[in-house]
């Protein structure tokens, strides 16, 4: 046998076993989807060959133009990022205390000097002829009207040379960097007026023939962002700048006007907070996109210039929503300079927000850990801080990863403490925020750290916790993590949490991991099975009752065919 | 062995589709039994990418859970069978590529766990050699990101060096270059160990 053999022998693909499409099913059903600027990872990595699909919609049309007389919300949607920014009740409330020391420095006092991106080099852009599918008179307009828009906005972008093709052909063999095509047709469902898209078709090779055709389609989606800041997707020429902005921002070459605008934005106090977070992050993606993080002599991370560093640290000083502050440091993760050691300390002692100095106390550690103001700080938080959590991650940051772990188990089995206490430590070490942007992850390590006895505990804890907002909150992502410890105690963990879910999708998530066990587990404790027989037949929701029945059926164990008592009760 | 494996050269080969366009399509819909049957059948496509990349069964599990999150995500944008298997592996390989560069900037806050023995399926098949697969396997840890991402894509799913360069935005020629000098370093390695032993 040959080494080719031997490697694709030794490469065959393996399963990571049901916990992990578990764990899946458990955060697409159980978590909200990400609003941009509220939920959004900064560190987003924008993948080679984005696709952009937007659909627009009548409804959306009449709704954005009349929402843009309304002021725009300020609460959100809850953050599926990490667990330190669940919001809180006092979201909005809550201004940031003022640093005792090494307050931010005011934006003026910031010497103005841009870092700029290297001049944006020359590239080709082949866009194809419209498809309009549309069969409706104003559809047909509004996607016209798209395309011309897009084409104007294309013309405009430094650097970009546009090549146009006609049905004939013509220029189809011209070598591009990228080649468009904008299509449109119908609105996909009644009361929506029409629909576009545009399709990133293909990069030029080096090799020398187009390669890597993608053919995407629209289903109606809304625009993106799907929010209430969705003026762009109010007509077609909005969608179409909303459109261009974003191929600029992650598909096209970086350019500096783009950078200074971006700056400009988060620059300016007088700003959304909202805008300026993302304006932040989509500076952070070019910095990703530029320069070379992994590079040698790259090792101190991203190369943000000053002044947008400084943005940063007035946003996170002037914001009044924590999760915009906790953004803010959660972004810094990626930038190493040494501006941003005071304002984090601060944030450490002196926010508001439990969740904003967690945040703050994980960048400062990741990062400056051997800085001796940081460590001082750091000291001084494991010893004095008010707050568990605080002092007990603090401390790792000085010891390690041993004590943390030993406080995760001997704090979820300390009796004196609440019930909302003993879980804290171990939902932040299971759904830790890390330097990668990971979050609401499965962390089989979790499953490693807690012997027997904190797994009783667990049990013991968790029905008195589950009125805590972040329990509550993780409590179908913790019981599907659980799922496969191999001990009677996850049982009553399990059933507790299904018995409390009213959520569709957790319930969902909890009959997927239920019918992952292994066929022993259902014999032994009859009560998942009769849990999913139940849920097969009673369950208020279809998509709960078909899973129940499907995953009873895999297990080859239906004691009943579902419709037979679907009149129930 | 697979015949058909063992004599596949490095030629342009289409990608195949393996999902159904109406799972796909029920699942865009919101239909989660569509959507884990979707993860059923390419579940182990993208986890084996992840545990050959990082060679941690933890992260390997958490960068798919990432990718199937941001799939469901995406499911709007997916055109049809191909295009979903072509997103999985382009998302996969990135996002492990990403996660080494990230270890590279700087040191984990957790330990690094070494790659357990049972993370790996037996070898069944007749004529292979499992000890083989495991020095492989192991080898495959210390080629460069890029030259791991090339030979899994080529060797695990038999993507050839077109598709290749799509999914890793390389040219043909740099990943082409990545497989030869890859496959010579690994040969000379499992000869040298061979010799050794």
């Amino acid at each position: 046998m040959d080494l080719e053999q031997h490697l694709r022998a030794a490469l065959a693909p393996c399963s990571a076993g049901p916990a992990l499409r578990a764990a899946v099913m458990a955060r697409v059903s159980a978590s909200p989807r990400p609003v941009r600027g509220k939920g959004r990872r900064p560190n987003r990595s924008i993948l080679f060959g984005t696709i952009l699909v937007v659909a627009a919609a009548a409804a959306m049309l009449v709704g954005h133009l009349v929402g843009k007389n309304v002021p725009r919300q300020v609460a959100a949607a809850p953050s599926p990022v990490p667990l330190a920014l669940v919001p809180e009740a006092t979201v909005g409330a809550s201004p940031v205390t003022k640093p005792a020391t090494g307050s931010p420095q005011p934006l003026q006092e910031v010497p103005a000097q841009i870092h700029d991106l290297p001049v944006v080099k020359p590239f080709t852009v082949r866009v194809m002829p419209l498809r309009n599918d549309a069969t409706n008179a104003d559809a047909k307009v509004a996607v016209e009207s798209f395309y011309v828009a897009m084409i104007d906005g294309l013309r405009a972008v430094p650097g970009l040379k546009l090549i146009e093709t006609d049905p004939a052909g013509s220029n189809a063999d011209v070598k591009v960097d990228f080649q468009l095509t904008m299509y449109g047709g119908n609105g996909p469902a009644p009361g929506r007026k029409f629909s576009v898209g545009v399709m990133e078709g293909a990069k030029e090779l080096s090799g020398g023939a187009l390669a890597g055709r993608l053919s995407i389609g629209t289903d109606g989606s809304p625009c993106t962002p799907a929010n209430a800041n969705d003026e762009p997707c109010a007509d077609p020429q909005t969608i179409a700048a909303h459109v261009l902005e974003s191929l600029r921002k992650e598909l096209f070459p970086p350019d500096p006007s783009l950078q200074r605008q971006l700056e400009a934005k988060l620059l300016d106090s007088t700003q959304d907070p909202y805008q300026r977070i993302n304006a932040l992050a989509d500076l952070d993606s070019l910095d990703e996109r530029t320069t070379s993080r992994s590079a040698p002599g790259a090792d101190n991370g991203a190369t943000l210039d000053s002044a947008a560093v400084h943005g940063a640290i007035d946003l996170a000083a002037t914001a009044r929503d924590p999760a915009v502050r906790s953004l803010v440091w959660y972004t810094m993760r990626h930038v190493h300079d040494r501006d941003l050691i005071a304002p984090l300390i601060a944030a450490l002692r002196g926010d508001a927000s439990e969740g904003v100095s967690l945040q703050a106390l994980a960048t400062l550690s990741a990062g400056y850990a051997q800085d001796e103001r940081a460590r001082t700080a750091l000291e001084a938080a494991a010893r004095e801080d008010a707050r568990p959590l605080v002092r007990a991650l603090a401390q790792r940051a000085l010891s390690g990863d041993a004590t943390w772990k030993a406080y995760v188990v001997s704090s979820l089995k300390d009796a004196t403490r609440t019930p909302a206490g003993r879980m804290e430590a171990l939902l932040y070490y299971l759904y830790e925020p890390g330097p990668g942007g990971r979050s609401w992850s499965m962390n089989s390590e979790a499953r490693k750290i807690l012997d027997a006895g904190a797994i009783q505990a667990l049990a013991h804890v968790l029905p008195q916790a589950v009125d805590t907002p972040k329990v509550k909150l993780l409590m179908a992502n913790l019981a599907v993590d659980l799922v496969l410890v191999d001990d009677p105690a996850v049982a009553g963990v399990l059933l507790d949490t299904l018995a409390q879910c009213t959520d569709p999708g957790e319930k969902l998530a909890i009959v997927h991991a239920l019918g992952h066990r292994d066929l022993a587990t259902l014999d032994i404790d009859p009560r998942f099975r009769t849990a999913l027989e139940e849920l097969s037949t009673d369950d208020p929701d279809p998509q709960v009752r078909q899973s129940a029945a499907l995953e009873l059926k895999a297990a080859g164990r239906i004691a009943r065919p579902p419709a037979a008592s679907n009149s129930a009760p | 062995m697979d015949a058909q494996h063992a004599n596949m050269s490095l030629t342009e080969r289409p990608l195949e589709a393996t999902s159904g366009d109406d799972g796909l399509q029920r699942a865009r819909q919101g239909d989660l039994a569509a959507f884990d049957a979707l993860m059923r059948e390419h579940e182990p496509r993208v986890f084996s990418i992840a545990l050959r990349f990082t060679g941690r069964r933890a992260d390997a599990e958490e960068l798919a859970q990432d990718v199937f999150v941001k799939l469901h995500a995406s499911l709007a944008q997916i055109a049809d069978g191909t295009h979903l298997r072509r997103w999985l592996l382009r998302t996969v390989t990135h996002r492990c590529l990403n996660r080494l560069r990230d270890e590279r900037r700087r040191p984990r806050l957790v330990p690094i766990e070494t790659l357990p023995a049972d993370s790996e399926p037996a070898v069944t098949e007749s004529g292979t050699d499992p000890l083989m697969g495991t020095r492989l396997r192991r080898l495959l840890l210390e080629l460069s990101p890029e030259a791991r991402a090339v030979v899994l894509l080529r060797f695990q799913e038999d993507l050839d060096p077109s598709d290749i360069a799509t999914v890793l935005a390389m040219s043909v020629n740099t990943v082409k270059s990545h497989l030869r000098r890859s496959l010579e370093w690994l040969r000379e390695q499992c000869t040298g160990e061979d010799h050794g032993s």
